[in-house]
């Protein structure tokens, strides 16, 4: 746009008219991000045997020791983000998921007893590729 | 010049505000939230495995409420038919003199009923007293097995595992047609060897799906996945959209090899060499045992989904279509109405039967 129509414009506008469309940026703006943004979790559930016995929030880095069916779980905490860091269990399924962070995403040591949740505001996830389940 | 200020002036009043809304329909439109069913998802740890149910159409108080009750009856089901629990009713007849008949609760019977028929109609490839086979190999000991029993003691086993009549149920009262869960005293099973053992390890989690999605309807649900670690069935849909269910890749355990749109009401069970399995000596040994030689079925096949109408027949199935491999498993199918099956070979190949709901990935997601 030139400086002409610029000028233009300014002038075929009045005062309400400039403060509508800015309140109207504003609003379409705060809403796209609200809407767009994906809810990252804010604390993390350790849960033993199905009853909570630690949150964490994902704000503080740390590594957190709780005791499992077979022994010790190293959970760690960092950036924002949790994993299953070391245990006794045979397998050792749960390291292999690695990272979590996102509202409602879990992972679990099925030995040990111990599930990991993040929380957040939106508790229901589907799972990788748009599955809702996978059949193993 | 007046004229052409006139016309900004409209386009401002008037066309500014409209493309706002229409921007912020699109937003609305676009965004993963807009887009995403409202789904309640509860996780517990059970019947050693991971459960999930996800809840749809449904208030969040609602799915919660329902979600807990569905959840004590697994726990429910769980101290019933445990072969690990020393104080369930499984428990309880395993400990007891063999060749004696033991009251057996109507729940229990009946699903033993239902459990049999597979195995008459597998002709034993499907069997539910292999418990003391299982301990022998140990794949779910604390800490599972890392190589085979002695040969010596599975021949022991062998020998004197009965080839028919393993298990025995009977009826005391009007029969089996008036069976019903409560009856406590009308049904009577008897073990026939002491190399037999009630083992449900191949039944009961399907069962308990079964229980879990009745629950739910129970309590007003129409539109859920229970899933039981992969053992599942789901009702109804995704607001109006069929569920979307994998099938595990048996080698690659972070991909899928086939998805299902799956609506109304479908169970679906997989059993794989790789869910519980150990290498010894270069030779994969896995937990799905052939009741015919007391060692890892080798049937050529690597993983077997069924599908059904319900999850305690897809559960047994997926075990017996295992042991008995491609052949002699897709010509069991025909026994049971509504039900289909994809093998996946050794080699990766898949098999499907008519009627399977689900499309094989050319590359693997």
């Amino acid at each position: 746009m030139s400086n002409k129509e610029n000028a233009l414009l300014w002038r075929a506008t009045t005062l309400s008219d400039r403060w509508l469309i800015l309140l109207s940026a504003l609003l379409i703006g705060s809403l796209a991000v609200y809407l767009f943004r994906r809810p990252a979790g804010e604390e993390v559930i350790v849960e033993r045997h199905n009853e909570i016995v630690l949150r964490l929030p994902l704000s503080r880095n740390q590594v957190v020791k709780v005791q499992g069916a077979l022994g010790e779980v190293a959970v760690q905490v960092q950036e924002g983000r949790v994993r299953l860091l070391e245990y006794a269990s045979p397998r050792m399924i749960g390291t292999r998921s690695g990272w979590i962070s996102r509202a409602g995403a879990m992972v679990a040591c099925v030995p040990c007893d111990i599930l990991l949740r993040v929380t957040g505001e939106n508790g229901a996830q589907t799972s990788t590729n748009g599955l809702d389940a996978i059949s193993r | 010049m007046r004229e052409m200020k006139s016309g900004w002036r409209v386009a401002v009043r008037y066309g500014f505000p409209l493309l706002m809304v229409a921007l912020l329909v699109a937003a609305l439109w676009m965004s993963p939230r807009g887009a995403q069913p409202q789904l309640h998802l509860h996780t517990r740890l059970l019947m050693g495995t991971l459960v999930n149910l996800t809840i749809g159409s449904v208030p969040r108080s609602q799915a919660d409420q329902a979600a807990q009750q569905a959840f004590a009856e697994m726990v429910r089901i769980e101290e019933v038919m445990s072969s690990h629990r020393s104080d369930s009713e499984v428990s309880r007849i395993n400990q007891v003199s063999r060749e004696t008949w033991q009251p057996v609760s109507g729940e229990l019977g009946l699903l033993l009923r239902q459990g049999l028929q597979v195995t008459t109609l597998s002709q034993g490839a499907f069997a539910m007293g292999l418990e003391p086979l299982t301990r022998l190999w140990g794949f779910s000991g604390n800490p599972p097995a890392t190589q085979p029993p002695p040969s010596a003691d599975l021949a022991r086993w062998l020998q004197a595992y009965p080839s028919s009549g393993a298990i025995e149920l009977r009826y005391l009262g009007e029969g089996a047609a008036a069976l019903q869960e409560s009856d406590q005293s009308t049904l009577q099973v008897r073990l026939k060897t002491q190399s037999v053992g009630l083992d449900l390890g191949a039944i009961a989690k399907g069962y308990a799906v079964d229980r879990a999605v009745a629950i739910l309807q129970q309590a007003g649900i129409k539109d859920a996945v229970v899933d039981a670690g992969g053992n599942l069935r789901i009702i109804g849909s995704k607001e109006g959209k069929p569920w979307r269910i994998g099938v595990q890749s048996p080698r690659q355990q972070d991909q899928v090899v086939a998805v299902s749109q799956l609506s109304g009401n479908m169970a679906m069970v997989t059993s794989g060499d790789y869910e519980r399995f150990f290498l010894y000596e270069g030779k994969r040994y896995h937990h799905i045992i052939d009741p015919g030689t007391g060692l890892p079925a080798r049937s050529g096949l690597s993983s077997v989904t069924v599908q059904a109408p319900d999850a305690t027949t897809a559960d047994a199935l997926s075990t017996a279509l295992f042991v008995l491999g491609a052949e002699k498993g897709l010509s069991l199918l025909s026994h049971f109405p509504g039900s289909a099956a994809l093998l996946i070979t050794e080699e990766g190949k898949p098999i499907r039967s008519a009627g399977f709901v689900g499309e094989w990935l050319s590359v693997p997601q």
